[in-house]
């Protein structure tokens, strides 16, 4: 074989083995893209990828797919040199001995060799028994092929068990960008809502629609916002059509997402739900301007959360803003057409402008995109511009004026925002209805423009005559600007003519008292004999009948209406103790009537008739001691008329005789002749001069038994008007005048006034001799009774050291024991008797109130305590003393009697600093023994005496603790060493000592003190609590904020103090609840008080004076009487507005008392009918109405306070 | 030599001299020797603060020109209803107000003489001591104080004999306060400006006499005891 023909054979053998290659090449890889394929395609039904995944899963099929045509091309584009192909062909056939290649080789040397040469005429003569075929790698391609094979295969096998859903699979990832869903057995055929917006808190229903294969789930997935996913298994499919699975979100509060799936339905997708806040009012503000003649500067209001007021006739300008986009908001008013507003900056915030005359609420309605409405309502308290009110200061009611008075008004107008105009008319009397009748301006204010307007009115020119009275009226008219304004009438004024003194004072002196007295003496009758039968009754109460019974209480029924009769009586013949008597009147007069209605009913038991019974009679005693005092008070009221009579002629004399002497005067100097007016009267003030030494003398005889100083002065009056010769002086002028000769008559009358005014000078002195004597007796009485409770008191320890002397012999006979227990029993009666006495001694000073301090103030003072070493020693030698304490029964009845407060004497600490070495063992109460408590107010001032604390071993302490006693005493005078004693005490004056406090549970009123165990209230606003017993155990208080809160200055170990301490905020902890009852106050309408004290006591201080000065009293004793029901509501936790109502009386009743007193004594005497206190009183305060109308009487009082 | 010694005596004799001239007696009227009121600057008609107990008080307080040998003595009458129990609130009086110096101590020294009718306890028939004052709230303060407008924050120990009466003139004396007082009483006594005596018979029936009662300030003053934090933050609020 030539070697051209050689090398073509070479080249295509070289080709014949790249192509073989790349067979098997491409094989391998085709096998390793079907694998591929079938994994992401079994992939695909089973996770049912996304098309992301899909993509994926493509693209790694398709980079195989790629990498087998690279190198299958990469195999079959390699080309072989001929060299390299026979040495590929010499590996495979090995009998052509190397000699192709040589051949080769030598074929192509140029050097002529002739071995080379001959080697190559040889030729290769193996060469034809070469089969090239052989050279194929059979092996390798028949398992790329096998490999082929399975990898279709199991491409193939999947289609039989699949079917669609395996081709499906395959072309989706073939095609990754093909919408081919994957075939599923279940498939989900719809969701409702799908993406959704909800409305923030409505709730939400997901629906799914779902055919498919019987027992696939259906479950739902949800995701919040806020929180992770939650699934729910809704339910199995049941192989049957189309199936609605719903869920239902009962408060979508936030955004969330949630899918559905079902058996092996493709893969499913998330919705999302957004939420949206339901329309909403953010703000709404109100700049509310009152009108300008208010004065009242704007004001702004959040309506939404503040309470707010308008002032009638404003101009509000609202601003309304929405927590989302609105597309209207409107505002209503009622009465009013709505106004729509305008949009503002954006469009969730909305304005407009209204005027308010009225009404009490501002509707506020928006709509949104959504077109759901939302309204608010605003209430407002409207503030209209009240009336004028008119009070007429003097006179009140119709006045008699005397001959030479005059016409004096005395008036205030208050309006909340001014007063106008104000004019004084004169109402003709002549007419019927003097009401109506139109009266002709006497005076005009114009152009006021004050909120108080006060002015005094006299007229020189106007008098009443017999026959023709005066009648004035107030008009006035506030600046109001709505309407015309208010315009008010005040009622009308009258004065009469009551003719000369002598007429005046015969009258006076023959009115009323006579019928009062008459009246109280019968009532005081009936009320005795009524007690006596009640009492004879109550006696054989077994045998009484029902009749007689109501017998009795019909004749307190007769009583209670003739004491409603002299309460009503406009002259209040009782004077200062109206009011007391009005409570009895409300009370007691009342309660007797069903209290004896109650014995009378035979429906009741033995026993409770028996109680009702004792009860009225209890009643009846007071009723009766009252009605005894309100007889002494109604003579002693007369007389003080009397006295004022006297005091008024004189100064009518005084003034008469001064405004003679003045004309007169004037008379001289212009030298005309004297009218006959001036001698008439002159004449007159001399007939009354005579008149009132004729009075002075009666009324001294008749005031000499009780006012025996006034009676004294009035007989000396008496006999100087003769003496001086007044009278004739009086006549000599009036001769003179008659002459018309005043410049004579001025000296005489001259002389004539400064004997008048010296003899008003004596009787005042009289009257404050009257008073000065008065106060002298009632502070000897006192003092007497405080002797008197001094040595009851010491009786009281006799009679406890009898009956221990008697427990102690225990070998005493019963007879011996019997004596014994009849005389204790004896002294114990006889100090009953003496102490009933007490309220009885004390009810002549009926007008002395009682006042604590009113300071909350607790000082604490140090006390060094030095003992001399002979002291020390001797205590030191003696051992613990055990004292038994028996229980007195007398503590239970000074707890139910205690009221008031006692004041502190000399006190001072332990004068040892050793051990206590005594220790009381006392026998309790039981609990059922004490069952009613009267605790009077604490003090609000209290003096602590602290000391350094006695060292004392524990053992020994420990021997020397007291018993936990409940003897308590309601108060006590504390001259003592401060220090434990037998008995606990509310007495709140908190003497923390020098020793540890023992654990009392009963009582622990006290100040801040030291530590210790105790419960109730605290006596102190502040202070520091010092160290005491370190061992203390919770304070029991049934109430935490029982009253007595403490402010703690620094830290201490404060539970067991005493109450009051969990408001503090300083408490290392909090006391337990206890089952202590609650220990509230029991204050009465004349009991103890609490706050307001200073008010109360200067009233009182005041009213005593005026009282004894034979002033008028009766104002100021009701502005007492309102301060303590103020206060009295205040400790019983009565409203506020309550409390605000009564202190507002008290004020009215002050500034009438203050014109009263700064009035003296004028020649107008009261006979018209003031305000009657039977309706002014407040018997009907919150705590006293059913259950049922507290809220309307609260309503009630609120009205009240608004309206004033 | 001689001449020195006798010139150191005649010196150490002018310095106790002079020392004693140096504490003068701080009590005013300590003696009721004011001319135009004897009884100038003390207190015994207590009616104007308001206290019960002691609205009388002034009826049993007198001041008798001679007593005894001693003039213008104080005398307080003690009866059964005003000394002789522990109910009973006794005869008081409080001596002038004097300005208390902090830190320093004071010796009290008085006369009295008592005559008692009745008097079974053992303790003494009256009480002496010392009480520290400061202002009410709301007194602007001013020289020579009334009794009224001050409060008492501090008592000082009972001085005197505590068993029997004096029966003839015997001088009582005391310090006040304490040498050595503990955190608590320092902590009262940094709040006292004025001092007085408080004499009160109320442990018998009788009569007490008071007479020459004199302050004065001694050399050295009282120590206290540790003051703790609590105490500086409490004075520091105050």
């Amino acid at each position: 074989m030539p070697p051209g023909m050689l090398t073509t054979e070479l080249e295509r053998i070289g080709r014949l083995i790249s192509r073989w290659r790349a067979e098997i090449k491409f094989v391998f890889w085709a096998v390793i893209t079907l694998g591929c394929l079938w994994i992401s395609g079994v992939f695909d039904m089973l996770v049912q990828f996304e098309r992301l995944g899909r993509i994926f899963f493509w693209l790694v099929v398709v980079s195989f797919m790629g990498t087998a045509f690279w190198r299958t091309w990469k195999v079959l584009s390699q080309r072989y040199t001929i060299q390299a192909v026979a040495s590929i062909v010499e590996r495979y056939f090995p009998q052509l001995d190397n000699r192709l290649i040589n051949f080769l080789q030598f074929s192509n040397d140029t050097t002529k060799d002739p071995f080379k040469e001959a080697y190559v005429k040889r030729g290769i003569p193996e060469w034809n028994s070469i089969d090239v075929s052989k050279m194929r790698n059979k092996k390798a391609l028949r398992w790329s092929l096998i490999g082929m094979g399975v990898a279709v295969v199991l491409l193939a096998i999947p289609c039989t068990i699949q079917g669609r859903a395996w081709t499906v699979a395959l072309w989706r990832i073939l095609n990754p960008f093909s919408n081919v869903q994957p075939v599923s057995l279940t498939k989900i055929v719809s969701i409702e809502p799908g993406n959704a917006t909800v409305l923030q808190g409505n709730p939400m229903v997901v629906l799914c629609k779902v055919q498919g294969k019987k027992g696939h789930y259906v479950s739902l997935d949800i995701k919040p916002s806020d929180n992770n996913k939650t699934t729910y298994v809704l339910g199995r499919v049941d192989g049957g059509g189309i199936k609605d699975y719903s869920f239902r979100v009962p408060k979508v509060t936030t955004d969330l997402e949630y899918r559905f799936r079902a058996g092996d339905s493709p893969s499913p997708k998330w919705f999302k739900v957004k939420t949206r806040p339901p329309l909403a009012f953010v703000k709404v503000v109100l700049n509310v301007k009152p009108p300008e003649y208010t004065g009242v500067a704007p004001r702004t209001f959040d309506g939404m959360g503040e309470p707010v007021q308008i002032f009638q006739g404003s101009d509000i300008d609202v601003t309304v803003k929405c927590n989302t986009s609105a597309t209207a908001v409107s505002l209503t008013v009622k009465g009013y057409e709505p106004i729509n507003l305008i949009q503002g900056e954006d469009d969730k915030t909305w304005m407009g402008k209204l005027t308010i005359k009225d009404g009490n609420t501002i509707k506020v309605a928006a709509v949104d995109t959504y077109k759901e409405n939302v309204d608010a309502t605003i209430n407002y308290e409207m503030l209209p511009d009240k009336i004028p009110v008119i009070q007429i200061a003097q006179p009140k009611g119709r006045v008699t004026l005397g001959p030479n008075g005059i016409p004096n008004i005395e008036f205030t107008v208050i309006d909340d925002y001014g007063v106008l105009d104000v004019t004084l008319e004169k109402v003709p009397t002549g007419t019927a209805k003097l009401k109506e009748a139109i009266g002709v301006p006497v005076k005009n204010w114009k152009g006021v423009n004050e909120k108080f307007f006060a002015q005094t009115w006299k007229s020189d020119d106007m008098k009443p005559t017999k026959t023709e009275p005066l009648a004035f009226r107030i008009v006035a008219k506030d600046n109001c600007l709505i309407g015309n304004g208010h315009i008010v009438q005040s009622p009308l004024i009258f004065f009469e003519s009551g003719g000369s003194l002598a007429d005046m004072a015969k009258k006076k002196d023959n009115e009323g008292p006579v019928k009062i007295a008459d009246t109280l003496s019968k009532i005081i009758d009936l009320q005795r004999s009524n007690m006596s039968n009640t009492k004879k009754l109550y006696d054989g109460i077994a045998l009484s009948k029902s009749e007689q019974w109501l017998q009795i209480q019909g004749e307190q029924k007769k009583i209670r209406q003739l004491s409603g009769e002299i309460l009503r009586n406009p002259l209040k013949p009782l004077g200062p103790m109206t009011l007391t008597f009005q409570d009895v009147y409300d009370k007691e007069m009342l309660e007797v009537i069903s209290t004896l209605g109650r014995v009378a009913d035979t429906k009741e038991t033995a026993n409770s008739r028996n109680l009702c019974c004792l009860k009225s009679v209890a009643m009846q005693e007071k009723i009766l001691r009252q009605l005894t005092n309100a007889d002494a008070v109604a003579d002693k009221t007369k007389r003080s008329k009397k006295i004022s009579g006297l005091l008024m002629m004189m100064d009518a004399l005084i003034n008469g005789q001064t405004k003679v002497l003045v004309a007169t005067k004037d008379y001289a100097a212009k030298a005309i002749a004297v009218g006959k007016t001036l001698v008439d009267q002159q004449d007159t003030l001399a007939a009354d001069m005579a008149e009132f030494s004729k009075a002075c003398q009666r009324e001294a005889s008749t005031l000499m038994e009780n006012d025996k100083n006034f009676a004294e002065s009035l007989a000396k009056v008496a006999e100087e008007c003769e003496a001086k010769k007044i009278r004739p002086d009086m006549l000599k002028a009036a001769e003179k005048l008659d002459d018309n000769n005043p410049k004579e008559a001025e000296p005489v009358e001259t002389t004539a006034l400064i004997k008048l005014k010296e003899l008003q000078a004596m009787l005042k002195e009289g009257q404050l001799a009257e008073a000065q004597a008065d106060a002298a007796k009632a502070t000897e009485e006192l003092h007497l009774l405080k002797e008197k409770l001094n040595k009851l008191a010491q009786l009281e320890v006799k009679i406890i050291d009898s009956m221990k002397a008697m427990e102690a012999q225990k070998d005493m006979s019963a007879e011996e024991r019997d004596e014994m227990e009849e005389d204790i029993k004896a002294l114990k009666k006889n100090m009953q008797e003496a102490l009933l006495q007490v309220p009885t001694d004390l009810n002549i000073f009926k007008e002395l109130q009682v006042g604590n301090e009113a300071v909350e103030d607790v000082f604490q003072i140090f006390e060094e305590v030095r003992v001399s070493k002979e002291q020390e020693e001797e205590l030191k030698a003696q051992g613990i003393t055990e004292i038994a304490s028996m229980k007195d029964d007398g503590l239970l009845e000074a707890l139910q009697k205690a009221e008031g407060r006692v004041d502190d004497m000399e006190m001072w600490l332990k004068q040892s600093n050793i051990e206590e070495k005594t220790k009381f063992v006392t026998e309790n109460f039981d609990k059922e023994e004490m069952k009613f408590q009267a605790l009077g107010a604490l003090s609000t001032q209290a003096e602590d005496i602290i000391g350094d604390l006695v060292k004392q071993s524990e053992e020994e302490a420990k021997k020397a603790e007291d018993s936990a006693t409940n003897q308590v005493i309601p108060d006590f005078p504390m001259g003592w060493e401060v220090g434990e004693g037998r008995n606990s005490s509310f007495l709140a004056k908190g003497k923390s000592g020098n020793q540890a406090p023992d654990h009392k549970e009963q009582d622990g009123r006290g100040n801040v003190g030291r530590q210790g165990m105790s419960d109730g209230e605290t006596g102190s606003s502040g202070g520091t609590v010092g160290e005491g017993d370190k061992n203390i155990e919770a304070r029991r208080t049934p109430e935490p904020l029982q009253s007595g809160q403490v402010q703690l200055d620094g830290e201490a170990d404060e539970r067991a103090t005493g109450g009051g301490k969990q408001a503090s905020g300083s408490a290392d902890s909090f006391g337990q609840a206890g089952n202590g009852s609650s220990r509230r106050m029991d204050s009465t309408a004349q009991g103890t008080m609490e706050g307001l004290k200073s008010l109360m006591e200067k009233t009182d201080a005041m009213h005593v004076k005026a009282s004894l000065m034979n002033l008028r009293t009766t104002e100021i004793g009701a502005a007492a009487h309102h301060i303590r029901q103020a206060d009295d509501a205040i400790n019983r936790g009565m409203p506020i507005r309550e409390v605000k109502e009564l202190l507002k009386r008290t004020t009215s009743e002050l500034k009438r008392a203050s014109t009263d007193l700064s009035a003296g004594v004028s020649d107008s005497v009261d006979s018209g009918a003031a305000v009657s206190k039977l309706e002014d009183v407040v018997e009907g305060g919150t705590d006293q109405a059913p259950k049922a109308y507290k809220d309307l009487v609260s309503e009630y009082y609120k009205s009240l306070s608004d309206k004033y | 030599m001689k001449h020195v010694i006798r010139s150191l005596v005649c010196l150490l004799a002018g310095t106790t001299f002079a020392m004693a001239a140096d504490a003068p007696n701080l009590m005013i009227n300590g003696g009721f020797d004011d001319p135009e009121n004897p009884a100038k600057y003390w207190t015994y008609d207590y009616t104007q603060s308001q206290n019960s107990n002691y609205a009388d008080n002034h009826t049993f307080v007198s001041i008798l020109p001679e007593f005894a040998g001693h003039k213008n003595v104080m005398k307080m009458d003690i009866n059964w209803m005003k000394g002789c129990s522990g109910l009973a609130p006794g005869i008081r009086a409080d001596s002038p107000l004097i300005p208390f110096e902090q830190g320093c101590r004071y010796g009290i020294t008085l006369y009295i003489q008592s005559a008692f009718t009745n008097n079974s306890f053992k303790e003494g028939p009256y009480h002496i001591y010392v009480q520290g004052y400061q202002w009410k709230p709301g007194i602007k303060p001013y020289e020579h104080p009334s009794w009224f407008d001050m409060r008492v924050r501090y008592k000082g120990p009972w001085m005197g004999p505590r068993v029997g009466w004096a029966k003839t003139w015997t001088k009582i004396s005391g310090d006040f306060p304490d040498k050595q007082l503990s955190a608590f009483a320092m902590q009262n006594l940094k709040a006292v400006k004025f001092i007085s005596v408080h004499i009160c018979g109320i442990m018998g029936a009788g009569q007490l006499y008071i007479d020459d009662l004199s302050v004065v300030k001694l050399s050295q003053g009282y120590t206290g005891g540790k003051i703790t934090e609590d105490d500086r933050r409490k004075i520091k609020q105050k």
